[in-house]
């Protein structure tokens, strides 16, 4: 029988893989979120079902959330300043580079080696860069500070808006651009008053990604960061103490870390594949 | 000192700021024709010094540390190729590559074919489309250091993982302190993380093939493996090439998971090429060597994939 692209799989087959699959893909986010309402005492061992298996506490969140708040506080704000301006910026620099390579021909070097340049600095291992960051920024006396996070989410994420503003760009029928010069709009102009509007859903999917990536990023908070400007990905990975991890703090500071991301995701998530795959694809 | 905005005085923020306007007050006084004429340098220009500033020059700079001698604790000399050397005789070099390759190979294999197979066991229209799309997206979007700390709540001895196992009837595991099996708890977790996406890349593109084309192609050869191969697969390798070059590059990179679960341990078991280069740099901070350590890498990554861009003709993906 023939089960390539024509005879399509039964139904049941389909749910039951999307379902287990589904499990698959959500338990290990029902046991963080129940670990969060654990005791200490319950949090070692299995207990599956509340109220049944073990009695839940808001304790866990009462302290993070209370009594620890300042603490978090300052994570979360730094997680977001650095997230935002580093959407911002690669924002305003991408569009420009993909309107540029969307709308015109390079001679010199043509457009398809230019993107490929930028599709090479996607292979650039984030670690290559850590020793001279760390050097480059101690000598800026940046080390240890936001502005250094955003230069640096800037530089790794760059490529990727570039790419993916080009491709938005593209799809932008260049009649509107000709009729703007016809009515006498510069070549800035028709980009800022004729092409980013008509641009926005993407823009905003792509400063989304940026986010989440600024947002979950680790190797360079974890080297550019100490205590001023440390970020919620490093608190988290504060919470061992002498006695060995204590889950049911994890689980909470885990929990508040994923929440923003999962919520921007919401939006755009028509986009993601699309999105990650640097346009390569329509999702 | 004064105020600091974002970890910079204000001065310097007035200095930059400054600057940058001198510069657009410039190009606002050139004649129109050539700034029209050259509009598209203008735009492109500031990712690209951008980019020459962060990334260009920070990889010479490397470059040039690598044949230094230069750490915490020594005076800076020149060492000529003595890190390099040092290095393939070290023998957490070697592990590091051991485990990266092994982790790379296993763990994207798995992915594609997983995402594949179930791929082509769903690819049909489906009720719901979007929450699926969601479930499935959400491993992708938690921060990858919280999974390998909240790994952790998962793996422990009695942790949930061992209770199942003990349901079928098998004995409870080391997660992560057996360093046979350690390094497959890491690679479990990222499938956990990126098979689905694989899935949601690769249904996208299955779901390219004309019906009545694989039909077609079914009647003439009365094979499933041929239409697979000459219909079925032309349409999905764009989807599918993308998705493994997207995973080989983030799993070269392997650092997060193994750094917050395991730290590299038990003993080397799941110290990944970064966490090695992280750990010489920043941990021991003997930054010759690690800078020798990076531009190894740097150069390994770059003749791989210029061999696979060439193989797959990658770059067509994009015309």
């Amino acid at each position: 029988m023939y089960r390539g692209a024509s005879k399509k799989p039964a139904r049941i087959t389909i749910y039951v893989v999307l379902i287990l699959l589904s499990i698959w893909a959500v338990f290990p986010f029902y046991w963080v979120i129940t670990t969060s309402f654990k005791q200490p005492k319950d949090a070692l061992g299995t207990k599956l079902v509340p109220y049944v298996d073990y009695q839940p506490t808001l304790e866990n969140w009462k302290q993070e959330i209370g009594r620890r708040w300042p603490e978090l506080s300052k994570g979360l704000k730094n997680s977001l300043v650095v997230a935002l301006a580093t959407s911002l910026v690669t924002l305003i620099l991408g569009s420009m580079a993909g309107f540029s390579l969307a709308r015109y021909q390079f001679r010199i070097w043509n457009n398809k080696n230019i993107l490929i340049f930028f599709l090479s600095q996607r292979m650039l291992p984030p670690v290559v860069l850590v020793i001279p960051f760390l050097l480059m920024f101690k000598a800026m006396k940046l080390v240890d500070s936001q502005l250094a996070l955003i230069m640096v989410n800037t530089t790794i994420n760059l490529p990727f808006v570039v790419l993916i503003m080009r491709d938005i760009f593209k799809e932008i029928p260049v009649e509107l651009d000709e009729a703007a010069r016809v009515e006498g709009c510069t070549g800035f102009e028709i980009f800022y008053k004729v092409a980013l509007p008509l641009a926005g859903s993407g823009l905003v999917a792509a400063g989304i990604l940026v986010f989440t990536f600024t947002w979950n990023e680790y190797l360079f908070a974890l080297s550019l960061a100490y205590q001023r400007a440390i970020t919620i990905p490093l608190q988290i990975a504060g919470t061992g103490n002498v006695q060995g991890i204590q889950f049911w703090i994890t689980s909470v500071r885990g929990l508040v870390a994923v929440i923003p991301p999962v919520i921007l995701v919401l939006f755009v998530q028509r986009f993601i594949v699309r999105g990650l795959t640097f346009g390569a694809l329509k999702g | 000192m004064g105020y600091l905005l974002l970890g910079l005085p204000i001065s310097r923020w007035l200095a930059v700021l400054t600057g940058v306007a001198v510069i657009i007050l410039i190009l606002r006084r050139l004649p129109s024709h050539t700034r029209e004429n050259h509009i598209k340098i203008f735009f492109l220009a500031p990712t690209i010094i951008w980019i020459i500033g962060m990334v260009i020059y920070p990889l010479i700079y490397a470059l040039y540390i690598s044949f230094l001698n230069k750490g915490a604790g020594v005076t800076t000399s020149f060492a000529g190729l003595d890190n390099y050397t040092r290095v393939f005789k070290d023998y957490k070099f070697w592990a590091s590559v051991r485990f990266t390759a092994k982790f790379v190979a296993i763990a994207v294999t798995v992915e594609l074919g997983l995402g594949f197979l179930l791929a082509l066991l769903v690819n049909r229209d489906i009720k719901a489309q979007k929450f699926f799309r969601l479930v499935f997206l959400l491993p992708l979007f938690t921060p990858p250091v919280a999974l390998g700390f909240l790994a952790f709540t998962m793996v422990f001895e009695s942790g949930p993982l061992n209770t199942f196992l003990a349901l079928l009837g098998a004995g409870p595991v080391a997660w992560t302190a057996d360093p046979k099996i350690a390094p497959f708890t890491i690679m479990l977790l990222d499938i956990w993380e990126w098979t689905p996406f694989c899935f949601l890349v690769i249904l996208a593109g299955l779901q390219l093939v004309p019906e009545e084309l694989g039909e077609a192609a079914y009647l003439d050869t009365n094979s499933n493996f041929q239409v697979f191969r000459y219909v079925t697969f032309p349409f999905v390798r764009p989807a599918f090439l993308t998705v493994m070059m997207l995973r080989l590059l983030e799993a070269l990179k392997l650092f997060d998971v193994p750094y917050a679960l395991t730290y590299g341990g038990p003993g080397l078991a799941t110290e990944s090429y970064s966490i090695l280069t992280y750990k010489t740099a920043l941990k021991h901070f003997t930054l010759g060597r690690g800078s020798a350590l990076a531009i190894l890498f740097l150069i390994t990554i770059l003749i791989l994939f210029s061999v696979l861009f060439r193989i797959s003709r990658f770059s067509r993906v994009y015309e």
